[in-house]
């Protein structure tokens, strides 16, 4: 395995296992070079591919923590954070 | 991420982490999610083993969430107050996202530090017999097809068939076919060896096989966790091909109040899983071998000089847990104990 291979798959299996303390706030840690570049290259193709900016937020329905349907529309009246997490 | 939600829920910002399908199966155990409810399962257990707080929106199980904003396994959003998307990544940047906020909300007069919380996923073993089952070495690359259950909604499918094919086969219309069965943690429940083998009976509808009745080793030990793993050959005659498992078992609960005989279905369609995930298995061997490799001097601890140059947030990050700027043996066999014996 090449080691821009091998950072691209930890970027995306760090990025859903555990804490997430490695990109946390540290202006004194080191920048980690090759991630960032493929982090940064991912965004890049994301932002072409699925220009959203500026765009309504769907109305989708989704389910709270105990099942019950939540409309996507709901979502306002305040700046509202949408992080896709993952158990794995 | 946990910082930046304490610092800003206070500031009437919401935050939801969104649940989808899971991208890597076997990761701490874990596998697809069948129904909504093991879902909200998933998303309860996460919670209590990491102790976060921040609240989580579950998608539905089209995953239409997710479509809607474009795919992104782990991406980041901020909507405004007119449900207006302002802010779009494909990675969650939680350093990005703060500057974000700062610049939305207002900044923060002392910001929460990791340190000042307790916020990491806590990996929990149980008490029956694992890794006593050799894993399939896979030849080559594979990718998932399609395994869809019979009737999850009746009875819980307390083991997960995952179904794989080697790379290319669908278009050399044929190669191998790989099928695990992969138990469920959310359940508790183990195989009962003495009660027999795991068996799996394949009907194909437009395909050849090289076996159409799969059985799993005789395993010595009474109970066990390990997956059950198969692969076979198959050749494709005529499309769309598909076929019929029926998987049986006997399943005993962790805590011995039941022990039943399981038979299940699937039907396996030759197409590609576009939300099957990956398995890390893969590739864990190679990332740990450096990972060991790393120790030059061989004290048993890595140091951040021992890691190369772009690599050592990322592994110090993770891997680093008590945060003393070495990595040592426990924490190494911690991390690996996420992926499974």
């Amino acid at each position: 395995m090449t080691a821009k291979a091998l950072a691209s798959w930890m970027i995306a299996i760090f990025a859903c296992v555990g804490s997430a303390r490695a990109q946390e706030d540290n202006p004194k840690q080191e920048t980690p070079e090759l991630t960032k570049e493929f982090a940064e290259r991912y965004n890049e193709n994301f932002l072409e591919r699925h220009p959203l900016m500026n765009t309504q937020l769907k109305d989708v329905s989704v389910f709270d923590e105990s099942g019950q349907p939540v409309s996507t529309h709901t979502l306002r009246d305040s700046y509202t954070v949408l992080v896709f997490g993952c158990l794995t | 991420m946990e910082t930046v939600y304490l610092d800003y829920a206070g500031q009437g910002v919401k935050f939801y982490y969104i649940y989808k399908s899971v991208q890597h199966p076997e990761v701490n155990g874990f596998v697809h999610a069948f129904t909504l409810d093991e879902r909200l399962r998933h998303i309860a257990e996460l919670k209590r083993r990491s102790g976060s707080s921040i609240p989580w929106l579950c998608d539905n199980m089209e995953n239409g969430l997710q479509q809607a904003l474009g795919g992104p396994p782990n991406g980041e959003f901020i909507v405004d107050p007119q449900g207006k998307i302002i802010r779009q990544r494909f990675w969650s940047d939680p350093h990005k996202l703060r500057q974000d906020l700062s610049e939305l909300v207002g900044p923060v007069d002392k910001p929460t530090q990791v340190a000042d919380i307790d916020v990491r996923f806590r990996v929990e073993t149980r008490a029956i017999a694992s890794g006593i089952v050799p894993r399939l070495e896979l030849p080559g690359k594979f990718q998932p097809i399609l395994a869809l259950p019979g009737d999850a909604e009746s009875q819980p499918y307390f083991a997960k068939l995952r179904a794989e094919i080697s790379q290319g086969a669908l278009a050399k219309r044929g190669g191998k076919l790989y099928l695990g069965l992969f138990l469920d943690p959310l359940y508790q429940v183990h195989w009962n060896n003495q009660a027999g083998r795991v068996r799996i009976q394949l009907e194909s509808e437009g395909a050849v096989l090289s076996q159409e009745t799969l059985e799993s080793p005789l395993v010595g030990e009474p109970a066990d966790i390990d997956p059950r793993e198969f692969l076979i050959d198959f050749e494709l005659k005529s499309r769309p091909a598909h076929l019929q498992a029926r998987v049986s078992y006997v399943a005993c609960d962790d805590a011995n109040t039941f022990c039943i005989p399981i038979e299940q279905t699937y039907t396996i369609r030759f197409q590609r899983d576009a939300e099957g995930g990956s398995r890390p298995n893969a590739f864990l061997n190679e990332m740990f071998a450096d990972v060991e490799s790393l120790d030059r001097n061989g004290d048993g601890t890595i140091t951040a000089d021992e890691i190369p140059v772009g690599q050592r947030t990322l592994f110090l990050g993770q891997l680093d847990k008590d945060d003393n700027g070495l990595i040592d043996s426990t924490e190494i066999l911690e991390f690996r104990q996420m992926f499974g014996p």
